[in-house]
């Protein structure tokens, strides 16, 4: 890296959090600090982008695209649905309680055991994800540049600890701005280079046309095969339904909206995330599709992991890897000729030289699944897929200096936006739902102090977490897994509170914890594919508690209407 | 409810149902851009 880029890269980090501690300095009570209360709609809005938005989204999905094509930006076809019902149903309703945490709303609804239970089971399934948000990025960085993984964990750990414990939710906000304008901008110069990239004579609409005979520009599929898990149906429903337990019951993104100063600003800060997130994420895909087609008149390695790729090297399964690149390298010439061909072709020769092309590309795709049998061999511990790598590789051998600097700061912004906004709703949850909730009375100043201490303390365990996050075996993973136990049982308890007015506070507990055991049951016996446990923990508690309801008809209940409760 | 209150419910709901309709559009261009260069 040249000097040029570490000044980019280090001033932007440290622009961001002197700016989120001047911006915020001088808060005095613990609504400003937890609630904020004053965010324009355009705060809310890019605040709950950056948060979804991971260093992951921005270093993974090109490389996504780049391998499988722009199929994924289906997985976002339920936002906007998801978005609506949120601001019809849940933004109106917290407001008007005047909730701290999407929980204190359960008490008002249900009693203080359901509040503390989905309360606990989100410190777990975010706490455990707050560190993977930490390492995720770190791992590839580390990987790639050979920075120290551990170093680079308490950097990124420690800056948003600064900012975090100093500004409160006022500090996630403020710095988000930036931070969503370093990353769009980056991906908005790498897009740019990559156009001005491309050979004589073609084009950006060439481009997509070579493309598009690569199977990249498969952007819709109208199948109802369950095996393929991006389609517009799974889209539309599966995404409807994670976007609403994501957005509605998950407190790092309940309290960007929560900060809105009415509920107005806060539901069209949601709005425009529902007009704007497709579009965002389809020009991030598209980014990846641009790489796809730079790469095909450049050489690319034949595994983008360059861990992987020292690893069989320097084993004895160095020749067979070398052999397999040999022959690739031989199809990427003869697909680069046709992509020429193509380009110069008339509409019937086009025709003809697209099998061509998808022919050639499909055995590209089996001399890279062919290596990852010498690389897992070489090194059993190594991650095959490259996906992670391929945008990274691209920045570091391919961009200018200064860009580089960007767009690492890109990646660390998205990891640090993310970072920001979960230790802020950690804090949140366990100050306000289990610490004050059982120590009442103390002075404002008091919880203000707790709730520094709270942020300070995930901020360590965070950092701890990613620390020890690579002596597991494919923890990324597990953390999803743990996500999909616990959410589905989560928003099954909301649906409940919003929908099912007669059930009432025992019988959605007993039906949480019996679904809980069921769940957990269910995934130790692999019942269906861990991401089906979302929708089978929610259809189950919701199906138990009606039944349990049913059954006990003289079960002493709260009132039906909502109480309003303090704090 | 007041006029005030019946107008800005009307203005939501037509904010909603535009979101609907810019996301159904960006389904539409997708499939035409699919339609193009596939």
């Amino acid at each position: 890296m040249h000097g040029i880029d570490w000044i980019i890269l280090i001033g932007s980090m440290l622009f961001i959090v002197v700016y989120g501690v001047w911006k915020t300095r001088g808060q005095s009570n613990v609504q400003d600090f937890l609630k904020g209360n004053d965010s324009s709609w355009f705060t809310v809005g890019l605040s709950v982008m950056a948060t979804q938005a991971s260093a992951i989204t921005f270093l993974s999905t090109p490389g996504q695209a780049f391998h499988d094509g722009m199929g994924f930006v289906q997985f976002y076809f339920g936002l906007p649905v998801a978005m609506v019902i949120i601001c019809l149903v849940f933004i109106p309703l917290y407001h008007k309680l005047n909730v701290y945490t999407a929980y204190e709303f359960l008490e008002s609804r249900f009693d203080l055991k359901t509040r503390t239970l989905t309360a606990v089971l989100f410190l777990i399934q975010r706490g455990l994800s707050c560190g993977i948000t930490i390492f995720a990025p770190s791992i590839i960085l580390s990987a790639v540049l050979g920075w120290n993984l551990l170093w680079l964990n308490i950097i990124i750990g420690t800056l948003v600890i600064i900012y975090t414990v100093s500004g409160g939710t006022k500090a996630v906000n403020v710095t988000q701005k930036q931070q969503m304008a370093i990353m769009m901008g980056g991906m908005a110069v790498a897009f740019v280079i990559l156009i001005f990239s491309l050979p004589d004579g073609i084009t950006f609409s060439n481009a997509l046309e070579i493309a598009g005979a690569s199977g990249k520009m498969d952007i819709l599929d109208f199948s109802f095969d369950f095996d393929n898990r991006y389609t517009i149906w799974s889209g539309i429903i599966g995404g409807t339904f994670l976007s609403l337990s994501y957005f509605g019951t998950d407190q790092s993104q309940v309290q960007r909206y929560l900060s809105g100063k009415s509920v107005k600003e806060s539901q069209m800060g949601m709005i425009m995330n529902g007009f704007l997130k497709v579009p965002m994420q389809l020009f991030i895909l598209l980014v990846g599709v641009m790489v796809f087609v730079f790469y095909q008149f450049n050489p690319s390695p034949l595994n983008f992991n360059p861990v992987a790729t020292k690893s069989v090297e320097n084993s004895a399964f160095g020749e067979f890897y070398q052999a397999i690149d040999n022959q690739r390298i031989e199809n990427s010439k003869h697909k680069e000729n046709l992509i020429f061909q193509f380009n110069n072709a008339n509409e019937s020769e086009k025709k003809i030289l697209k099998k061509e092309i998808e022919k050639s590309g499909e055995i590209d795709k089996v001399y890279r699944s062919m290596a990852k049998v010498p690389i897992a061999f070489s090194n059993p511990e190594v991650e095959l897929n490259d996906k992670d790598y391929v945008f990274i590789h691209f920045i570091l051998n391919h961009l200018p200096k200064g860009v580089i600097g960007l767009l690492l700061a890109m990646a660390l912004c998205a990891a640090m936006s993310s970072t920001s906004s979960e230790l802020n709703a950690l804090a949140t949850t366990t100050t306000m739902d289990l610490y004050k909730r059982n120590n009442d009375g103390k002075p404002d100043a008091h919880y203000l102090k707790i709730s520094k201490w709270f942020t300070l303390l995930w901020g360590i365990l965070a950092i701890l977490f990613a620390c020890v996050a690579n002596l597991f075996d494919n923890l990324i993973q597990l953390v999803n897994i743990i996500g999909s136990i616990f959410y589905g049982n989560i928003l099954g308890i909301f649906l409940l509170a919003f929908f099912f007015k007669f059930v009432r506070a025992n019988a959605v507990f007993m039906a949480a914890i019996i679904t809980q055991i069921i769940v957990i049951i269910g995934w130790k016996f692999d019942w269906m594919p861990y991401l089906w446990l979302n929708l089978f923990g929610c259809a189950l508690v919701i199906l138990i508690a009606i039944m349990i309801q049913l059954m006990n008809k003289n079960n002493p209940s709260k009132p039906e209407e909502i109480e309003s409760i303090g704090h | 409810m007041n006029n005030e209150e019946i107008n800005t419910k009307k203005s939501w709901r037509n904010s909603y149902t535009w979101v609907l309709l810019a996301n159904a559009g960006y389904i539409l261009i997708f499939y035409l851009l699919m339609k193009i260069f596939s």
